[in-house]
């Protein structure tokens, strides 16, 4: 994003890519899962979307595993996202003002509901017409794809309880927007869109950047560090080669940070200098501390009138259709934690994971029929909930062991607490009321149990914006408080977690914070 | 470099807008061999997992090659072998101390009264066992053509003009 709107306002851009494009046609898209199986045994491999930790790891504290995922190259996880693109309210913005939990951001929602405006222009984002207090609308958005059988009966038993479901806003086109073709409805999404029917980054943006004849990229670039003039100003980085590893220096009068959240990070502890002996901009101490995500567990049911019925193809635009909004903040009842949750339905119908018959007990054909009965009949509840910011959940650089080309990799050490425990209770409650509305027959499952740590894929906070630059790193237009022509511009900056996919809010920060940076450029600033 | 040359020329359609299949699979002959089991092995736990999910209308576990698609995920995850080796012996021992013949030369009623107490038991040395090749026969019977499709009906990754969604209107709010 940062490339896109720079380029587009005449500023030269050179990007540094830790990978290469990755082409559309060598995803694995149109691939059965069978036919997966025989690929394999063939000798043929997906791109290699997903970076090896082999080839770059990153390390945790015994018994306190994170499953990060990351992708080196062109568009990085935007490739293979989730494209759910729920806009922050000021119920996000602002809670830490009403809980005393850390500090506010240093925006409102009214400083980037313009630019949550442009983004959906621009990337085509589909959605219905439900503006409400935790979930704000936009006039932009595309038609909803129809819901499936299973997603009508868990709106339909939602909303007999009082629960409010409504349709899921994604970065999917139901419609050809501005010359990228519409979805085909064959749901492999997370192998890579053979037709680009989704915002990535890639095709939406760097393309275009390119055109513009100011884009300059350099694969396989894997950087290193940000590196200082005396005056402590940033001048340029080193970075490595992917291939050959050899370290290179490039400079320039600015530099923007966009590696995802972990790498954005790493880089900028592994920037210390004497000047900047904690880290590049890092005076505040917080650069690295208060990673957050969302907690999330799973629940399944049946829904009774759609066992031994009709087999659809549910696939959809891959994933939920429809989506729960955040509702606690609205019974005035007082909770055991603070923060909210919501609640999403991927894998509703007919789908390729049949984990489920994993807990059907027995065995034979009594077994093989239950298993095909209760396959249209899939109902998936899937709750995120805001994990808070706590200083203790860091990545560090200090004492790691060092990657292939001699920079010390990342160690994360994370993990939730008593807060995050007691909203997945109310989390399992809310599941609960929707499957016993529903008459839903209910897999067996452990309310004490969460998804595995990183596995939301969304870390934020690492170097959070806020007003105070004794306990933030940037200032509300992601720019550095101690170093003012650096700025950072993916989950890192964000100074809550929410119970929101975060994508779609980094675009608009991104945009806005390279609107003022190239405002700053014009006025001399920097 | 005509053939790199080609080859370029269909990425850059590739990434144009509109529809272009990725190319077919490429059509290797199955490999027949187990890679970890030895034969003996391998009739056990082909009998194991045809009793988990047999052959009804549709094809079952031994149709769908379920147990050479178990062998392969052992040999890519080596550390489930030591269970296989074991429970395969003990299963072997468990048939002759009630029938006097192993595992795969019962008929099939007496391999589901041996089966039927390990499904029940999960917590014993066999019953865990029994409840790692279930769990592995279901991994791999619903990720084949005959489980998922012509078993279960699924008929998706394909492409669609539209998506019509739910038809029912007794669903619908």
């Amino acid at each position: 994003m940062a490339a896109w709107n720079l380029t587009r306002q005449g500023v030269n851009v050179t990007m540094l890519d830790a990978g290469r494009k990755f082409n559309r046609s060598e995803f694995w898209t149109h691939v059965k899962p069978w036919e997966w199986q025989q690929r394999l045994d063939a000798g043929q491999k997906p791109p290699p979307i997903v970076l090896d930790p082999v080839e770059q790891p990153y390390i945790t504290p015994l018994g306190q595993n994170f499953a990060l995922t990351r992708v080196w190259g062109r568009g990085g996880k935007t490739n293979i996202w989730g494209r759910v693109s729920l806009r922050y309210s000021d119920l996000d913005f602002t809670g830490p003002l009403r809980d005393g939990w850390e500090i506010p951001w240093p925006i409102r929602y009214k400083d980037i509901e313009p630019y949550y405006d442009k983004v959906d222009q621009l990337i085509g984002v589909c959605g219905g017409d439900d503006d409400q207090d935790s979930l704000p609308g936009s006039k932009y958005f595309l038609p909803p794809p129809p819901l499936r059988c299973g997603e009508h009966i868990i709106k339909k038993a939602a909303s007999s309880v009082g629960i409010g479901v409504v349709p899921i806003r994604r970065a999917v086109l139901t419609q050809n927007h501005n010359g990228h073709t519409k979805c085909h409805y064959c749901g492999a999404c997370g192998s890579g869109c053979d037709v680009g029917a989704f915002f990535n980054s890639s095709d939406y943006l760097i393309e275009p950047a390119l055109k513009t004849g100011r884009l300059n990229i350099i694969n396989n670039a894997v950087v290193a560090r940000v590196l200082v003039d005396e005056r402590g100003l940033a001048n340029g980085v080193q970075y490595f080669d992917r291939q050959t590893k050899e370290e290179h220096r490039i400079f320039g009068r600015r530099v923007v940070v966009a590696a995802s959240c972990v790498d954005s990070t790493r880089i900028l502890l592994n920037s210390s200098s004497p000047r900047f002996p904690n880290g590049l901009g890092n005076s505040s101490d917080v650069v690295g501390r208060y990673l957050s995500e969302q907690i999330r567990v799973t629940m399944h049911g049946f829904a009774p009138e759609l066992k031994g019925g009709k087999v659809y193809n549910d696939d959809g635009i891959g994933g939920a259709h429809i989506y729960m909004p955040r509702f606690n903040h609205r019974d005035g009842r007082k909770r055991d934690y603070i923060r909210g949750f919501g609640c999403q339905f991927w894998y509703t119908g007919a789908q390729t994971d049949l984990s489920y018959a994993k807990s059907i007990p027995g065995f034979g054909l009594n077994f093989k029929k239950a298993v095909k009965d209760r396959y249209p009949a899939v109902l998936a509840l899937h709750p995120f909930g805001e994990a808070i910011p706590k200083a203790e959940n860091r990545i560090t650089v200090k004492g790691s062991p060092l990657d292939r080309y001699g920079v010390p990799v990342s160690r994360i050490a994370y993990s939730v607490g008593e807060n995050e425990r007691r909203m997945s209770q109310e989390m399992y409650d809310t599941t609960l009321e929707i499957l016993h509305a529903a008459k839903a027959e209910i897999i067996p499952f452990d309310r004490n149990r969460l998804e595995p740590n990183g596995s939301a894929i969304h870390e934020h906070g690492t170097c959070r914006m806020g007003e105070d630059p004794q306990r933030s790193a940037l200032n509300g237009f992601c720019q550095m408080h101690d170093v003012k022509n650096v700025f950072v511009v993916d989950g890192s900056a964000f100074t809550t977690a929410s119970e929101k996919n975060p994508t779609l809010t980094i675009l608009a920060l991104a945009w806005r914070a390279t609107d003022h940076m190239a405002g700053e450029m014009r006025r001399g600033n920097v | 470099m005509p053939a790199l040359a080609s080859a370029q020329e269909t990425k850059e359609v590739g990434d144009q807008p509109g529809h272009l299949h990725a190319g077919p699979a490429i059509q290797v002959p199955a490999p027949s061999q187990p890679t970890f089991f030895q034969p003996s092995e391998f009739r056990v736990v082909d009998a194991l997992c045809e009793r988990i999910i047999p052959r009804s209308d549709t094809p079952g576990a031994k149709e769908a090659g379920v147990a050479l698609l178990i062998d392969k995920a052992i040999v890519a995850e080596p550390a489930r072998g030591a269970s296989y080796r074991a429970g395969i012996s003990d299963l072997n021992a468990l048939a002759s101390d009630s029938y006097g013949k192993e595992f795969t030369a019962l008929s099939e009623e007496q391999q589901i009264a041996l089966l039927t107490p390990l499904s029940l038991d999960p917590d014993s040395p066999l019953g865990r066992f029994f409840a790692l090749v279930k769990d592995m026969t279901i991994d791999a019977y619903y990720k084949t053509e005959a489980g998922l499709k012509t078993e279960l009906g699924w008929h998706g990754n394909t492409y669609l003009a539209s998506f019509p969604g739910c038809d029912h209107p007794e669903h619908h709010s």
